[in-house]
C-alpha cells in the first residue's frame, strides 16, 4: 500500500496504545477516563488532551488500522461491528449496525456529514430546555468540526447508485442535494463500511485519536468497562475486563481504574447498558428510555444499464423533500439516501430465497437500493425504544414498532419507487418478505397500500415486525439530556443528574433522533461540551 | 403458557435439548401467533442436554446445527451456478466442501456475534430438530437430511408467511445467515457480476 499507516507509525513513535486483553503495564495516572473511542469519545479526548489533561480512552473493540482494511465484508462485520453486525432489536424487528473497534462507528461509517436540522434543534430547545440548541449558537461548533474533519460537499460525480436520487428527483421536480463528506484525498473506492484502506476518511482513527495520543493520551483497547463503582453521588472507579479474541464477552484480566472524573462515550445502547449494570441512580426511570434508530426501510430497483453501486463514494446524494412534517402529521419525516451495494450485505437485505433470491442478486450490478431514514422521536406517540440488560449483563434494545412508523414506511415505499421509476428503473420491489417486483408505480402502489387496521394478504403487504425489513445504522439517545431531571438522564451540559463527576458526550445524549445522519451532530455537541468541561 | 411445571421432571436426557412444552401448548404455539408475542421467544425455557458442544473444527455450530443448515443451505441459495456446480461435483450433500466452507463462514459470523445471538440460533435449531416440536412448528416430520427440495421450500414459505413472529424471525435468520456467508465469499462473485475489490488494492495488500 502506497499509503502509510499513520496509526501504526504513531505507535512506533511511542504512543501509549495498550492491549487490554493482556495484563496492563504500569501507566501514568489519569485525570479523566473516557469510555468509548468513537465520535463523541475521541472528540472529547482530543480537546481534553490539548488542554493538558491526561486522559485514558477505553475501548472494548480491538485495534484495526488501514493495513488491516482489505475490503473484506465478512471480516469487517465480524471484527469491527457490535455483535459482529448481527445485533437486532429484542424481537428481531430491526437489524442494528454499530461499530465496535478503535474509532468506534466512525471507522466503518459512510462519511455523510450533515449539520443538525434547525427543526431538531428547535425541538431540543423548546421541549428539553437545551438553551444553546439554536443555529446561531451551534454554527461555530459545526464549522469548527467541519474544518477539523475536512468536511465539504462531494466534488466528484456521484456513482450511478446515488445518481438515481438526483435523476428521479429532477424528473419529479423534488428537491435533492449533494452530500458533504469528511474525506481528504478520497480515492472514490466505496469501501467506507469496511474501513478506509487509504486513510482518506477523516474518521476518529486518523484525526482526533492520533491528536490525543500525540499529547500523551493512553488508549486501552480490547477492554470493556463493565461497571462503575459509585458512592454518594460520585463515581470512584470503573471495573474493567479484557475481551476474548472474538470480542463476544469480557473474560480476560480484570482491572479497576480510578480517576477524578469520568466521561461516558460508549454510544447509544451500550451507555445505558453500562449504567444499568452499575445500578446508577435513576430516580425518574429515564435511563435507556427514548432510544432512537432512524429506522430504515428500502426499495430495490433494477435498471437496464450498469449501476455498479459497490464502487464509488457510498453516499453522495440525498433528498430532504419529505423530511419535514407538520405537527398534525400521521407519519414521521424521512430522509432519502442510498447504501453501498457490496454483495454480502445486499444479499442479506434483498429478501427471498432460492430462485427468487438468485434472480435478484444476479442483477446486483444493475441494482439500486434506496433507503428512507425515518425521523423517530418527534411525536408523543413515538417515544422510541428502551434498553435493558440480559442476564449476562449485555445491553439489549426493545424497540416497539408503532402505527406511525408503519404509516411512514407505506409512504416512503411509494416515494422511493416514484424516484426509482422516474430515474428509469425497469422494476421496483419493496423490501418486505412478501415484496414482489413491479413494473409500474400503479402496481407498486396496489401492492404496498396500507390497509388501516387489517392484516389481509390478497396481494397486499402486511405491516408487521420482520415482514417489513427494517434496519438501523444510527442509534441515538437513551441518556437524554435536558433541563428537567424528571425527564432526562444528564443536564444540558452532559453532566449526570445524580453522579456529579460523570459526564456523557456522544450520540446517546440526543432527546430525539437527529433527522440527519448523526455524526456531525455528535462531533459538534461533544466539542462544545468538552470545551466547557475543560474550562470548568 | 409455554412453561409447564409438571413437565420439568420428565426431561429426556437422550435428547439434544428439551423444550418445556406440553404437547398441547406446543400445538398452541404453532397455531396461535399471539402466544409468542405474549411470552417472547427469548423467554423460551430450554434444558440443554447432550450435544451442546460445537462440532470438530467449528466454534459455535453443533452437529445438529450443521445437519440442519447443511440441508437448508442449497435450497436457500437456489440455482446459484457456482454453488450448484460444487455441490454436484462432490455429490453427497452435507459432505460437500462448498457446503462445509460456507458453514465454516457462517460459524465464524456467529462466533463473533454475541452469546444472545448464538443462543437464539441454537434454540431455533433445537425447535426444528427436537422430535416433540419439529413437526408442529415446521410442518415437516421427516429427517431433514432426507427432505426434498419441495419439503424445505414449503417449510421456508410457511415460516415466511407465518403470523407467529418467532417463525418469521427464524425464516429471516436462516436466509440471511446463509446468504451473507455465501455472498461474502469470493467464489460466489462471478455469478453476480461483482468484480471484487479493485486489482490495485488487492495487489498492494498481498501478503500484508
Ligand atoms: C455502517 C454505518 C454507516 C454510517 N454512516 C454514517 C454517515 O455516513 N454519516 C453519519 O453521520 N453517521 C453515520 N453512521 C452513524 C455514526 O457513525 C454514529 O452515529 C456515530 O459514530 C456514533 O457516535 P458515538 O460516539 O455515539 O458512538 P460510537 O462511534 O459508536 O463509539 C462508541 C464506542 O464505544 C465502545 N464501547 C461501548 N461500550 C463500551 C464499554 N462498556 N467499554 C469500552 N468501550 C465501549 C464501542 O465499542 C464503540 O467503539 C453510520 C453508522 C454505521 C453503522
Ligand atoms: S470512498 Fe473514499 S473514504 Fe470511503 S473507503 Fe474509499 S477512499 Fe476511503
Amino acid at each position: 500500500m502506497p499509503v502509510p499507516d499513520i496509526f501504526r507509525e504513531g505507535m512506533q513513535r511511542g504512543w501509549l496504545v495498550v492491549d487490554g486483553s493482556q495484563p496492563l503495564p504500569q501507566l501514568p495516572p489519569p485525570d479523566v477516563i473516557i469510555i468509548g473511542s468513537g465520535a463523541g469519545g475521541a472528540t472529547a479526548a482530543e480537546i481534553l488532551s490539548e488542554a493538558g489533561l491526561r486522559v485514558y480512552i477505553l475501548e472494548e473493540g480491538s485495534l484495526k488500522t488501514s493495513t488491516d482494511f482489505h475490503n473484506d465484508e465478512l471480516k469487517a462485520y465480524a471484527e469491527m461491528y457490535q455483535e459482529g453486525a448481527l445485533r437486532t432489536s429484542a424481537d428481531g424487528g430491526v437489524a442494528i449496525l454499530q461499530g465496535r473497534t478503535v474509532g468506534g462507528t466512525t471507522t466503518v461509517n459512510w462519511t455523510s456529514s450533515f449539520r443538525t436540522p434547525s427543526s431538531t434543534l428547535a425541538q431540543w430547545r423548546s421541549e428539553w430546555g437545551v438553551d444553546y440548541a439554536t443555529d446561531a449558537e451551534m454554527a461555530p461548533w459545526f464549522a469548527r468540526m467541519e474544518q477539523r474533519l475536512n468536511v465539504s460537499r462531494w466534488q466528484m460525480a456521484p456513482n450511478a447508485n446515488n445518481d438515481v436520487i438526483r435523476k428521479g428527483c429532477e424528473a419529479l421536480d423534488w428537491s435533492w442535494d449533494i452530500i458533504p463528506r469528511n474525506v481528504k484525498g478520497c480515492w472514490n473506492l466505496g469501501y467506507c463500511g469496511t474501513g478506509c484502506p487509504v486513510n482518506a476518511k477523516q474518521s476518529m482513527l486518523v484525526t482526533s485519536l492520533p491528536a490525543a495520543l500525540e499529547k500523551g493520551a493512553v488508549l486501552i483497547h480490547s477492554l470493556r468497562a463493565v461497571k462503575l463503582d459509585h458512592h454518594k453521588g460520585e463515581v470512584l472507579g470503573v471495573q474493567c475486563q479484557g475481551m476474548n479474541s472474538t470480542l463476544t464477552s469480557a473474560n480476560g484480566p480484570k482491572v479497576t481504574l480510578r480517576a477524578p472524573r469520568f466521561i461516558l462515550a460508549g454510544g447509544a445502547i451500550n451507555n445505558p447498558g453500562l449504567l444499568l449494570r452499575s445500578k446508577a441512580p435513576d430516580p425518574h426511570k429515564q435511563l435507556g428510555k427514548r432510544t432512537f434508530l432512524h429506522p430504515v426501510c428500502m426499495t430495490l430497483a433494477t435498471f437496464d444499464t450498469p449501476i455498479d453501486g459497490f464502487y464509488g463514494a457510498p453516499q453522495s446524494v440525498y433528498s430532504d423533500h419529505f423530511n419535514e412534517v407538520p405537527a398534525d402529521s400521521q407519519r414521521m419525516g424521512f430522509k432519502l439516501e442510498v447504501p453501498p451495494m457490496q454483495p454480502s450485505i445486499v444479499a442479506a437485505l434483498m429478501g427471498g430465497f432460492g430462485e427468487q433470491h438468485y434472480n435478484r442478486i444476479q442483477d446486483l450490478s444493475k441494482s439500486n437500493l434506496m433507503l428512507a431514514l425515518m425521523r423517530d422521536g418527534f411525536f408523543p406517540d413515538d417515544p422510541g425504544g428502551s434498553v435493558s440488560i440480559r442476564s449476562n449483563g449485555d445491553a439489549v434494545l426493545d424497540y416497539p414498532l408503532t402505527d406511525r412508523l408503519w404509516n411512514t414506511v407505506a409512504e416512503a415505499y411509494v416515494r422511493m419507487a416514484e424516484i426509482q421509476f422516474a430515474a428509469g428503473a425497469k422494476e421496483v420491489t419493496p423490501l418486505h418478505v412478501n415484496g414482489l417486483a413491479t413494473h409500474s408505480i400503479d402496481t407498486f402502489k396496489a401492492q404496498t397500500q396500507k390497509q388501516i387496521g387489517t392484516q389481509g394478504f390478497a396481494g397486499r403487504l402486511r405491516y408487521e415486525p420482520i415482514s417489513v425489513r427494517l434496519s438501523s445504522a444510527h442509534v441515538m439517545g437513551g441518556c437524554a439530556m435536558g433541563a428537567d431531571a424528571r425527564m432526562s438522564v444528564v443536564d444540558t451540559h452532559g453532566r449526570h443528574h445524580q453522579l456529579q463527576n460523570l459526564s456523557i458526550m456522544d450520540g446517546s445524549l440526543f432527546p430525539t433522533s437527529v433527522g440527519a445522519n448523526p455524526q456531525l451532530s455528535i462531533y459538534a455537541l461533544a466539542a462544545r461540551l468538552a470545551t466547557a468541561f475543560v474550562n470548568k | 403458557m409455554l412453561t409447564n411445571k409438571s413437565d420439568e421432571n420428565h426431561i429426556d436426557k437422550s435428547r439434544r435439548g428439551f423444550l418445556k412444552l406440553s404437547g398441547r401448548s406446543a400445538f398452541a404455539l404453532a397455531a396461535v401467533g399471539t402466544v409468542v408475542s405474549v411470552v417472547g421467544y427469548t423467554g423460551f425455557r430450554w434444558q440443554q442436554r447432550s450435544n451442546a458442544e460445537s462440532a470438530l473444527n467449528f466454534s459455535v455450530l453443533r452437529p445438529q446445527d450443521i445437519m440442519l443448515f447443511g440441508a437448508l443451505l442449497p435450497v436457500v441459495l437456489g440455482p446459484n451456478p457456482t454453488f450448484r456446480k460444487h455441490l454436484t461435483e462432490t455429490s453427497n450433500d452435507t459432505g460437500s466442501s462448498v457446503v462445509e466452507n460456507t458453514l465454516l463462514q457462517l460459524d465464524s459470523m456467529l462466533a463473533h456475534s454475541s452469546p444472545a445471538m448464538q443462543k437464539q440460533i441454537r434454540d431455533l435449531v433445537d425447535l426444528l430438530t427436537f422430535s416433540a416440536t419439529q413437526g408442529f412448528v415446521s410442518g415437516y416430520w421427516g429427517n431433514w437430511q432426507n427432505a426434498s427440495l419441495a419439503d424445505i421450500e414449503t417449510f421456508l414459505q410457511r415460516w415466511r408467511n407465518s403470523k407467529t413472529q418467532l417463525f418469521r424471525f427464524g425464516y429471516q435468520g436462516i436466509c440471511q445467515l446463509c446468504q451473507m456467508a455465501w455472498y461474502g465469499r469470493p467464489e460466489s462473485w462471478a455469478d453476480i457480476g461483482y468484480p471484487g475489490i479493485p486489482a490495485y488494492l488487492r495487489g498492494s495488500h498481498a501478503g500484508s
